[in-house]
C-alpha cells in the first residue's frame, strides 16, 4: 500500500505543475474575426464573462492588434495569447472576477533583509507589494521579486518588526538591501504559526522560533526545546527526557541542524537542558508534516537552527547566573566586513552537589558537569556575499562513585558514568549569483562520543579475593558534509531550489564487558563502520491561482559504500495550501528515510543508546507522512488551528528480547558483547513497522498586554513486529504512545520591564516493557513470559510553571535582567523512569513497581546583565 | 553492578519514589505446556495456566483439556502427513499421560484443546545416540575430552552435555539423587506432595539440565570439552572444578565423573541456549527468559535422547 502511495504522489508531483497552468472553470468567448484590437478583446471579456477588466491606459496600449488562432476561444487561451503577442501580463483575480492588465516591462529587485539594529540578516521576511504578490527572503535574508514598472512601492514585513513601505520606482538598478526596525510594542509571539498581515502567501515556516521566547527551561531560562515542545503534535512525556518527539516519531528521527550540519544531543544532563543558548539563536524552524526536500535522514520532522553572526554595528555583552549555568555571551563587529559572535556556558550543578549527598549513601566522588561553546565568525565581501565559520563544542560528564561494606565483610565499589562529546565545524559561503541565483554551500564536520560505563568491584574484607565486571557502551558518529545549493527567483512557475551534497557517515558502536576494570585506552569502539549518503533534491514554490499555492519536491538519496550494499530512495513531498479571506488549509505528503538507526536500551537501565548504520540485513528506515491542517485567523487577536496526520514507518528496527535488557535493572548485565562472542547487534533485533495518527489543535490569542496559547494533540502511535518464527506477529504500543497532550501558556505584560508568565503541561506517561505473566518453567519454577511489549505506562505527566521576569535598563543603556520562578509549582510528582522490584518471600504481590520522580517543586532564579 | 545507574543519580538527590498500581483485573491466562520426550520414558505432558506477575499463588493446572499426539508421516519436518494418533490421558493436577513411548527419528505434533484455544506444538525425538569419550592431555594442566558422536546425516544435529563427579560418600549420594529425582521411587515419593516434585518426578532424569552445555559438534562428529573453562555441579548449592582446573572445593570429588550426552532436537538445543543466556553472573537473578516453541502458548515441547558415559581421570 506504502509503495502504491509513493506511486501516485510521484506522479501528481510530475503532472501537478503541468496542469497548474491550465484554469477549466473559464468561460469559451465568441469573436467576428481572427484580427482584433486589445480594446475589443477586453470588451467581449466584460461582455461575455463575468469578469471585468482593469488597466492603467498609460501603460497598456488599448490599440494593439491580436491575432487569434480561432474565433471561438477559450478564456485562458486568450489571456495566453495577449501575454504571448503584446508585452502585457494578465492577474486573474477569481474571487473578485478581475483581470488586470499589467505592462510586461518587468523588473527584478533583489537584495538582503536585515535588522537595523544588529545588522543581522532577516530570514522568511515577506517582500510584496500586493496581498497576492510577493516573496520571502530565505536563510541568508536574500529576496528576489519580478514587479512591473507601475508597482512604485514595496512592503516589507515580518513579525515583531514595523511594516516597512519603500518607494522603488525610482529606484536605479535592481539592487535593494533593506533593514526594517524591531517594534517593541508588538509582542513576542514565541511559537506557532506567525499571524502575518499577509496571509495569502504561503508561509514558509511552519514554526517561529525567536530567542526572546519567555518559555523557560529548568533553570529560569529561554530555552528553544521547552518552546518547542509546546507546538502541537510534539510531546515530552517524562522528566528531563532527551530531546523531543513528534506526532508518534522517535526522538531518533529528529533532524537538527545547527547552521545546516547534523547534532546528534540536544541535552545537558540527561535533559536538564538544551544545548542551545537563546543568545546565539537568529531563527529555528521546526518541519513536522510539509518538509521541505532539502531535509533529509530522520523520519519525523527537521529542526533547523540558524546561529547569530554576531552583530555587525555594535559590540553586545552580557553574562548570566543561574541554579545551573555561569554563561557569557559576546557579539560585535571586527572590521566593517567581519563580525564574530562567541558563547560559553559552564555548569556549576558540581560546586553544590557533592554538599547535596547524604553521607550515608556512600557516594565518595561525583560529577555533574557540562559545558559548551559557541562561536561564529562572518565576513561579508558584499551584503550579498559572505562566508562564516561556525564552530560548536558541547560535553557532559555524570560520575557517581560509591563505596559500599556490607556487614564487615564485602566491600563495594560502584562506579557508573555516561559521558557525551558533540562537535561541529561549518563552513558556509553564500552569494548571489545573479538578481535571481543564490548560491549556498556548506561543508562541515560533525561528531558524536557517546560513553556510558557501569563497572563494579567486590573484595572480600578477610581475604582479599576480588571479583571485577566493567560494562562499557560506547558510540562514536562521525559525519561529514559536503553540499551545494541554488535558489532561483526568475521562474515564471515559481522559486525553485536545487541542491546536492554528500555525507560521509562514520559509526562505531560497541558495548564492551570485561572481568577486570578496563583501563581508558582499552575503552574504546572496536569496529567501525564506514557508510556514504549522497542526495540531491528539487523544490517548487508555485502559486497556482491567487487562492492556491503548492510547493513541492523530490528528494533522491543514495546510501552506498558499507558490505557492498546501496539503497536507492526517491522522497516526494507535497504541500497544497488553500487560502481565502482569514481560512487557510493545507494538505501535505512527505516522504523520508533514514540511514542511521538508533539502538535504543528499552529498559530504564544504564544508558546505551547506540547509533548503527544500515546494513545488508537491516535496511534504512521510511516513512510516508500525511497531514492536513486547517487554521482560522479572526483577525490579530487569535487564531484556530486544527491539524491531523497519519504516518506510516517501515524497516524499523527493536530487540528481539527486551527482557535481555530488563535484566540490566537488576544487574546491568550487557545488550551485548561485540569484544568477546559472536553476538553482533544485528543478531538481536527484528524489523517491522510502525504508524501513528493524530489530532491536533491549537488556539492563539494576544490582545494587548494579554498572550495566552492553548495546544492539544490526540493521538496514538504504534509498533508491529514478528519478533519469533513460531508466534504471528504483533502490534504494541511504542514507547512514546501518548494519547492525550495538553500544553498552555500565558503570559501578561505589565509594561515593557515586567511580566508575568504562567505554563501548564499534562502528557501521558511514557511506556516500558514490563513482562506481565509468570509460567512455569519445566521444573516448575516461576520464569517471566517474554511476550509483553511496552504494557505499563508511566504516570501522567504534568506541571505548572511560574515566572516573573524585571529588567531594569540602565542610563547608559546597560541592563540587568532576573528571572524568577517557581518550578513545579504543586509539586506534582512527575515520573522520570521506573523499575520493578521483588518484595520479600511471601509477599502479595510478589513484586511492586517503583516510580521515580526527579524534580521536585523548587525555584528559578535567573540574573542577566547586559552591557 | 546491580545498581542501576538511574537509581544512583535518584539516591544521590534524595529524589521521590511512590509504588504504582498496575491494573492486572483484565490479565488473560494462557495455556503454558511443559513436556520434554525421549523413547526411554513415556508420554507426560504437563499444563498450567499462566499467572500475572503480581499473583504469587500457584500456578493453576490445566484439567479439562484434550491432548492430542499425532506422529508425523516422516523424518522430515516438511511432510505433514499423520500417520498414528492418540489422546493423553488426565492423570491430575495438569498431567496428562500415556504409556507407550515416543519413537526416536519421528516427528511430532502436540495439539491442546482447552476453553475453546487451539495450542499446537511440534518437536523431534533424536535417533537414540551413539557416542563414545576420550580424555586428551594437553598439558599436565590442561585437559580436554573428545566426545565422539555418529551423527544423523539426514539432518542438522544437536546436541548437550554435563560432567557430573559420582560421589564416593552414600549419603551423600542419596542427597543428590533426591534433590534431582533420579530413578528412585522412594525419592519421587518423597517429593509428590508439591507441583514443584511433579516436575521433578516427570523430568527426574533431567536433574542436570539446567547445567547441560549445549553445542553442536564439528565437521569430524566431534564434540570437544574444554575442561578449563567447565563447571560442574555435585550438588545444587555447590560446584566444582575438574581435574586440571585451578582448584576444586568440593571435599566429596572423585577422579570418576558421568559424562550426560544429550542428542537433542532444535527446539530444546534452542531451549537449553535461552537458559545459558539467562544465566546471569551472580547468584541473585530475578528474571529469565526460556526459549519456546508453542503456539497459542508458552512453555516447551521437545525430544532429546540420552548416553551416559563413564570418564576416569
Amino acid at each position: 500500500m506504502i509503495r502504491r502511495v509513493h506511486v501516485l504522489v510521484c506522479a501528481v508531483f510530475l503532472s501537478v505543475n503541468l496542469l497548474a497552468q491550465e484554469n477549466a472553470d473559464l468561460p469559451t468567448l465568441k469573436f467576428d474575426s481572427l484580427q482584433v484590437t486589445l480594446e475589443s478583446a477586453i470588451k467581449s471579456i466584460e461582455n461575455q464573462s463575468d469578469f471585468f477588466c482593469s488597466y492603467n491606459p498609460l501603460t497598456v496600449d488599448l490599440s494593439d492588434q491580436l491575432l487569434l488562432t480561432r474565433t471561438q476561444i477559450p478564456l485562458a487561451r486568450l489571456i495566453e495569447t495577449i501575454e504571448e503577442q503584446l508585452e502585457i501580463e494578465v492577474q486573474i483575480n477569481q474571487s473578485s472576477n478581475k483581470l488586470q492588465f499589467f505592462s510586461k516591462q518587468k523588473r527584478i529587485i533583489s537584495g538582503i533583509i536585515s535588522d537595523e539594529a544588529s545588522g543581522e540578516s532577516l530570514q522568511a521576511v515577506a517582500v510584496y507589494h500586493t496581498s497576492s504578490s510577493g516573496t520571502y527572503s530565505n536563510e541568508e535574508g536574500y529576496y528576489s521579486l519580478r514587479i512591473t514598472e507601475e508597482v512604485d512601492s514595496l512592503f516589507v514585513s515580518y513579525l515583531g518588526y514595523k511594516t516597512k513601505a519603500i518607494a522603488v520606482q525610482n529606484l536605479l538598478g535592481s539592487s535593494l538591501n533593506i533593514s526594517i526596525t524591531s517594534d517593541n510594542e508588538l509582542t513576542t509571539v514565541i511559537i506557532s504559526d506567525t499571524i502575518r498581515s499577509l496571509n495569502d502567501l504561503s508561509n514558509p515556516t511552519p514554526m517561529d522560533y525567536r530567542p526572546e521566547s519567555p518559555i523557560t527551561g529548568i533553570g529560569g531560562r529561554s530555552d528553544l526545546l521547552s518552546s518547542v515542545r509546546f507546538i502541537p503534535g510534539v510531546s515530552v512525556g517524562s522528566e528531563a527526557q532527551n530531546g523531543f518527539t513528534v506526532r508518534g516519531g522517535g526522538p531518533d528521527q529528529n533532524i537538527i541542524l545547527i547552521d545546516g550540519l547534523p547534532i546528534y544531543e540536544a541535552s545537558h544532563l540527561g535533559g536538564l537542558s538544551s544545548i542551545f543558548s537563546s543568545e546565539t539563536i537568529k531563527h529555528a524552524d521546526l518541519y513536522k508534516g510539509d518538509i521541505p526536500a532539502r531535509f533529509g535522514g530522520k523520519l519525523s520532522s527537521a529542526l533547523d537552527i540558524r546561529l547569530k553572526d554576531g552583530n555587525r554595528n555594535t559590540v553586545n555583552r552580557s553574562a548570566s547566573l543561574n541554579f545551573e549555568n555561569l554563561k557569557g555571551f559576546i557579539e560585535g563587529p571586527i572590521s566593517p566586513k567581519t563580525s564574530i559572535m562567541l558563547n560559553g556556558r559552564i555548569s556549576i550543578v558540581g560546586l553544590y552537589a557533592n554538599a547535596l549527598l547524604p553521607k550515608s549513601s556512600g557516594f565518595v566522588d561525583t560529577e555533574f558537569s557540562y559545558n559548551d561553546f559557541y562561536s561564529k565568525l562572518s565576513h561579508w565581501f558584499s551584503p550579498s556575499n559572505r562566508i562564516s565559520f561556525t564552530v560548536y563544542s558541547g560535553r557532559d560528564d555524570i560520575r557517581l562513585e560509591r563505596e559500599k561494606i556490607d556487614q564487615a565483610e564485602l566491600s563495594f565499589i560502584d562506579l557508573n558514568e555516561v559521558k557525551w562529546k558533540n562537535r561541529l565545524f561549518a563552513i558556509n559561503y553564500n552569494v548571489a549569483l545573479s538578481d535571481k541565483v543564490f548560491l549556498h554551500s556548506k561543508i562541515g564536520v560533525s561528531t558524536f562520543d557517546f560513553d556510558s560505563r557501569s563497572a563494579n568491584s567486590v573484595t572480600s574484607i578477610q581475604d582479599q579475593s576480588n571479583s571485577k565486571l566493567d560494562v562499557n557502551a560506547i558510540s562514536q558518529q562521525s559525519d561529514r558534509i559536503a553540499q551545494v545549493a541554488l535558489d532561483y527567483f526568475g521562474s515564471r512557475i515559481g522559486k525553485f531550489n536545487f541542491g546536492a551534497g554528500i555525507i560521509n557517515h562514520s559509526s562505531a558502536p560497541s558495548i564492551l564487558e570485561a572481568n577486570t576494570c578496563l583501563d581508558p585506552f582499552e575503552r574504546v569502539a572496536d569496529s567501525t563502520y564506514l557508510s556514504n549518503e549522497a542526495f540531491c533534491y528539487i523544490e517548487n514554490t508555485l502559486d497556482l491561482t491567487s487562492n492556491w499555492t503548492l510547493k513541492s519536491g523530490l528528494r533522491y538519496n543514495y546510501f552506498f559504500g558499507l558490505e557492498d550494499v546501496s539503497y536507492n530512495y526517491f522522497q516526494p513531498r507535497v504541500n497544497l495550501k488553500y487560502s481565502r479571506s482569514r481560512n487557510q488549509i493545507n494538505f501535505s505528503y512527505s516522504s523520508m528515510s533514514q540511514f542511521l538507526h538508533l539502538l535504543v536500551n528499552p529498559s530504564s537501565g544504564l544508558p546505551s543508546d547506540l547509533w548503527v548504520p544500515s546494513t545488508s540485513r537491516v535496511a534504512p528506515e521510511s516513512s510516508q507522512l500525511f497531514s492536513s491542517t486547517y487554521k482560522y485567523i479572526s483577525s490579530k487577536t487569535w487564531s484556530l488551528q486544527i491539524g491531523a496526520f497519519y504516518n506510516l514507518y517501515d524497516n524499523l528496527i527493536a530487540y528481539r528480547n527486551p527482557y535481555e535488557i530488563i535484566q540490566a535493572i537488576v544487574t546491568d548485565h550487557p545488550v551485548f558483547n561485540r569484544d568477546t562472542d559472536e553476538k553482533n547487534w544485528e543478531d538481536r533485533v527484528e524489523i517491522g513497522r510502525g504508524r501513528a495518527y493524530g489530532l491536533e489543535f491549537q488556539f492563539n490569542y494576544e490582545r494587548g498586554r494579554f498572550t495566552y496559547l492553548l495546544g492539544y494533540t490526540l493521538s496514538r502511535s504504534e509498533r508491529t513486529f514478528k519478533f519469533y518464527a513460531n508466534e504471528p506477529e504483533i502490534t504494541y504500543p511504542y514507547k512514546y504512545d501518548r494519547p492525550h497532550n495538553i500544553s498552555s501558556y500565558l503570559e501578561y505584560r505589565f509594561d515593557e520591564n515586567h511580566k508575568l508568565f504562567a505554563s501548564w503541561v499534562f502528557g501521558n506517561g511514557n511506556l516500558w516493557t514490563l513482562a506481565e505473566s509468570a509460567i512455569p518453567d519445566i521444573e516448575g519454577n516461576p520464569i517471566l513470559d517474554e511476550r509483553g511489549r511496552n504494557n505499563i505506562r508511566l504516570s501522567n505527566y504534568h506541571k505548572l510553571n511560574l515566572g516573573y521576569s524585571v529588567r531594569r535598563e540602565q542610563a547608559n543603556g546597560n541592563y540587568f535582567e532576573y528571572t524568577l520562578g517557581i518550578h513545579n509549582a504543586y509539586n506534582n510528582r512527575n515520573p522520570f523512569f521506573s523499575y520493578i522490584e521483588e518484595q520479600p518471600a511471601g509477599s502479595n504481590p510478589p513484586i511492586a513497581v517503583k516510580e521515580v520522580s526527579l524534580y521536585p517543586i523548587f525555584p528559578q532564579i535567573n540574573v542577566k546583565y547586559s552591557w | 553492578m546491580r545498581y542501576n545507574f538511574y537509581i544512583l543519580l535518584i539516591l544521590a538527590f534524595s529524589a521521590c519514589e511512590t509504588e504504582i498500581q498496575v491494573d492486572q483485573s483484565e490479565y488473560k491466562p494462557f495455556v503454558v505446556v511443559n513436556s520434554i520426550v525421549s523413547a526411554d520414558s513415556m508420554w507426560v505432558v504437563q499444563l498450567n495456566y499462566s499467572k500475572s506477575i503480581f499473583d504469587n499463588s500457584d500456578f493453576k493446572p490445566v484439567e479439562n483439556a484434550s491432548v492430542h499426539i499425532a506422529v508425523m508421516a516422516d523424518t522430515d519436518s516438511n511432510v505433514d502427513e499423520e500417520i498414528q494418533s492418540f489422546y493423553l490421558q488426565h492423570e491430575g493436577n495438569g498431567r496428562y499421560t500415556r504409556s507407550n513411548r515416543p519413537a526416536e527419528g519421528r516427528n511430532y505434533q502436540l495439539t491442546v484443546e482447552v476453553d475453546e484455544e487451539v495450542i499446537t506444538a511440534r518437536t523431534y525425538v533424536p535417533k537414540v545416540l551413539h557416542a563414545s569419550a576420550e580424555v586428551i592431555e594437553l598439558t599436565p594442566d590442561s585437559k580436554h575430552i573428545s566426545i565422539e558422536v555418529i551423527e544423523d546425516e539426514a539432518r542438522e544435529n544437536f546436541y548437550a552435555y554435563e560432567l557430573l563427579p559420582i560421589v564416593e560418600d552414600k549419603t551423600e549420594l542419596d542427597q543428590t539423587e533426591a534433590l534431582g529425582g533420579g530413578d528412585s521411587d522412594t525419592n519421587n515419593d518423597a517429593a509428590s506432595s508439591t507441583e514443584e516434585a511433579n516436575f521433578t518426578q516427570q523430568f527426574g532424569k533431567f536433574n542436570g539440565f539446567k547445567g547441560a552445555v549445549p553445542a553442536q559438534s564439528d565437521q569430524s562428529g566431534s564434540i570437544i570439552v574444554d575442561l578449563d573453562n567447565i563447571t560442574i555441579r555435585s550438588d545444587q548449592s555447590s560446584t566444582s572444578t575438574l581435574p586440571g582446573g585451578d582448584t576444586s572445593s568440593s571435599s566429596n570429588a572423585s577422579n570418576k565423573y558421568t559424562l550426560k550426552v544429550w542428542a537433542v532436537s532444535i527446539d530444546y538445543y534452542n531451549y537449553l541456549i535461552s537458559v545459558q543466556e539467562s544465566s546471569l553472573p551472580d547468584s541473585e537473578k530475578t528474571f529469565y527468559n526460556y526459549h519456546t516453541n508453542i503456539t497459542n502458548g508458552g512453555g516447551i515441547f521437545a525430544g532429546y535422547n540420552l548416553e551416559e558415559i563413564l570418564i576416569e581421570f
